[in-house]
């Protein structure tokens, strides 16, 4: 219900910098996912915004409203921790209810939003059980209705889905999805997997060592990534990397450490270090005598609906991803083939090569 | 077959514990069931006459009266210092712990006759009492319950103020921080959270104070003098100053209903704050 905007936000441990000086913006209602390595400071981002933790520098603001001096319990967050952090001595039911004590909500009310609360996440089946009595992925799901009920300004979860199986954490994420958009809460989401950030939010925030890489639209995370960094995290790459000898046609030929290879490209300039990334799925093959690159099909990889293979090619492994439309038609092991991709397909990396 | 072989491996420690506890437990047991006359008979001669003199049933009275105090006062003493120790100190609480362990290792009649050094009439505590005008002249705490329920209480607190650390301790600070962040102020926190969460090592603490508390006749005797006659005092009196072991085995026994009674009282309350 909150824009949140973070400003030169830092924060140190003794001489160890953990987050550095990062900018962020979230829109009233929308997602942000934070994805990045593990240690390099989402959870104490997620911290500050909370008010848990106080930045050594920059400032917070909630709606153009500077929460510096808010304490947490005035700050109208919600929050789901890593570790659930439920309270053992309570049932489901009261847990979920806690929030809106404090509140000092009507106890009729509370009575239905609790309830209301347990049965969005499919646990009102449990409302009685204490924590402990409770799965892994329960009890996720009880302190996300925890916090979701007291009707926060901004929602943070910290890898609130992970201890979840496959097919639950797709259902929490559809769910997920509904109850932001219904309720319209700015989300902030650490989390590990790229899949569910790219199909939750609406904006991801890739960080690195305390630092934020790229922030972007899922779509320009992936086929735009700015640095090698995010190109590498999110999603497979293969990276070409030297000194463009020449460029003409939409071919730059590169001096690489495997010896010259010439790729498409859109771009390039001749004489200096180029670093371009080509995602797997974006390179097809073609049949012999086309143009291309040649190379030795390595390794097949086989996950049903896509094949994914490694392609030597003059010393450089290359890896791509080819649709099984066709059973039996896929590469083997041993083939020579011949490798082509649109010259868009190779996305320059600026300033990537340093 | 293989679970046989096992057992056998535990008869030599069954066969130490029959012959060590349980075998003179017998004994005492038959024993409080023969007459001091020495007929031979069995008679409950022994049991009717505790339960029939007012003075012991005073004594009772007077045992429970102390362990209860000592168990209060040690419970308003630990849980402040527990929780300062668990929630405050960071690199001085094992110094603390250090302190308030020591009387562990101080052997009971040091310990006992430091008290009272430091309590009788003319002793320390009145020379500092009367100096700063607190107290004028003797001050009278020798020899009174008031001097048992100190030393008690300095003998047993540790143990209370080490359950509650234990508990506090392990409490996940993300549950705390859950609580503020759903809206709590750090009292409420307090209230609804780290206290109930508390209450396993609070129940332990009552459990292992006032338990041992009943059977204590050294503090009483030495602290209390003639206001200190407690069941523990008897019991000693009777098997080493009168030589009533007939008797004195009937009231080590009542004495042993009474503790078994309050641990199972104690034990079905605390199965309420069980987390
Ligand atoms: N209280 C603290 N004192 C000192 N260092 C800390 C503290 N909390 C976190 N750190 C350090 O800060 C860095 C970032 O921690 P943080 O918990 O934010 O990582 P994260 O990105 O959430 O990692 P993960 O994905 O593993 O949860 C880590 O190197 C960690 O060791
Ligand atoms: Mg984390």
């Amino acid at each position: 219900m909150s824009k949140v905007v973070l400003k030169g936000i830092t924060k140190k441990y003794g001489n160890n910098t953990v987050v550095n000086s990062i900018d962020l913006t979230a829109e009233n209602g929308k997602l942000i996912s934070i994805l990045g390595p593990s240690g390099c400071g989402k959870t104490t981002t997620l911290r500050m915004i909370a008010g848990f933790e106080k930045p050594d520098g920059g400032e917070i603001f909630f709606d153009d409203k500077e929460v510096g001096a808010i304490p947490v319990n005035k700050r109208n967050i919600g929050m789901v921790f890593q570790s659930y952090a439920l309270f053992p001595h309570m049932t489901v039911e009261q847990n979920v209810a806690y929030g809106l004590e404090q509140r000092k909500t009507p106890p009729s009310e509370i009575k239905e939003r609790v309830a209301e609360a347990l049965k969005m996440v499919h646990m009102d089946e449990y409302a009685k059980r204490k924590p402990k009595q409770l799965s892994g992925g329960q009890q996720q799901r009880v302190a996300l209705a925890r916090a979701l009920v007291i009707k926060p300004d901004v929602l943070l979860l910290d890898e609130c889905l992970s201890a979840l199986d496959k097919k639950l954490r797709v259902e929490m994420q559809v769910e997920l999805r509904r109850i932001l958009e219904q309720t319209g809460v700015t989300t902030f989401f650490v989390t590990h997997d790229q899949e569910e950030a790219m199909t939750l939010s609406d904006k991801i925030v890739v960080m690195n060592a305390g630092k934020i890489e790229q922030a972007g639209t899922p779509f320009e995370i992936y086929e735009k990534p700015a640095t090698r960094f995010t190109a590498g995290f999110l999603g497979k790459a293969n990276f070409f990397e030297g000194k463009a000898l020449s460029f003409e046609n939409n071919k730059v030929q590169l001096e690489t450490e495997n010896g010259n290879i010439t790729i498409p490209a859109q771009n390039a300039v001749v004489g200096q270090n180029m670093l371009y990334v080509v995602r797997p799925e974006k390179i097809r093959f073609v049949s012999e005598g086309e143009n291309g690159i040649k190379g030795t099909v390595e390794h097949v990889t086989y996950s049903g609906n896509i094949s994914t293979c490694t392609v030597v090619c003059s010393g450089k492994e290359i890896i791509c991803e080819v649709q099984n439309a066709v059973s039996g038609q896929r590469p083997q092991k041993g083939q020579n083939v011949t490798l082509d991709w649109d010259s868009a397909g190779s996305i320059e990396i600026i300033g990537g090569v340093n | 077959m293989k679970g046989d072989k096992r057992q056998v491996m535990t008869w030599p420690a069954m066969a130490a514990l029959f012959i060590f506890a349980v075998f003179p437990l017998l004994i005492m047991l038959f024993n409080s069931f023969q007459s001091d006359g020495g007929t031979g008979g069995f008679v409950i001669s022994n049991y009717v006459r505790f339960f029939s003199k007012s003075t012991y049933l005073k004594l009772t009275g007077r045992t429970i009266f102390n362990s209860v105090m000592v168990t209060v006062i040690s419970l308003i003493i630990s849980y402040p210092l527990a929780y300062i120790m668990a929630k405050k100190l960071k690199g001085l609480k094992n110094i603390v712990m250090i302190l308030i362990i020591i009387p562990f290792f101080t052997n009971q009649l040091v310990r006992v006759y430091s008290w009272l050094i430091f309590l009788q009439d003319g002793g320390l505590l009145e020379s500092i009492l009367n100096s700063i005008g607190l107290v004028d002249g003797a001050l009278g705490i020798m020899y009174t319950k008031t001097a048992v329920i100190i030393g008690l209480v300095h003998a047993f607190f540790p143990y209370m103020v080490i359950t509650i650390y234990m508990a506090l301790e392990r409490m996940d600070n993300s549950i705390l921080e859950a609580s503020s962040s759903l809206g709590a102020s750090k009292f409420t926190t307090f209230r609804k959270v780290i206290f109930p969460m508390s209450m396993p090592g609070v129940v332990s603490g009552i459990m292992i104070v006032f338990v041992p508390c009943l059977g204590t006749f050294v503090e009483p005797r030495i602290l209390g003098g003639v206001n200190g006659t407690v069941i523990g005092t008897v019991i000693e009196d009777q098997f080493f100053e009168i030589y009533g072991w007939n008797f004195g085995a009937a009231i080590a026994f009542i004495l042993l209903a009474m503790v078994l009674i309050s641990m199972a009282a104690i034990g079905k309350w605390g199965k309420r704050y069980d987390i």
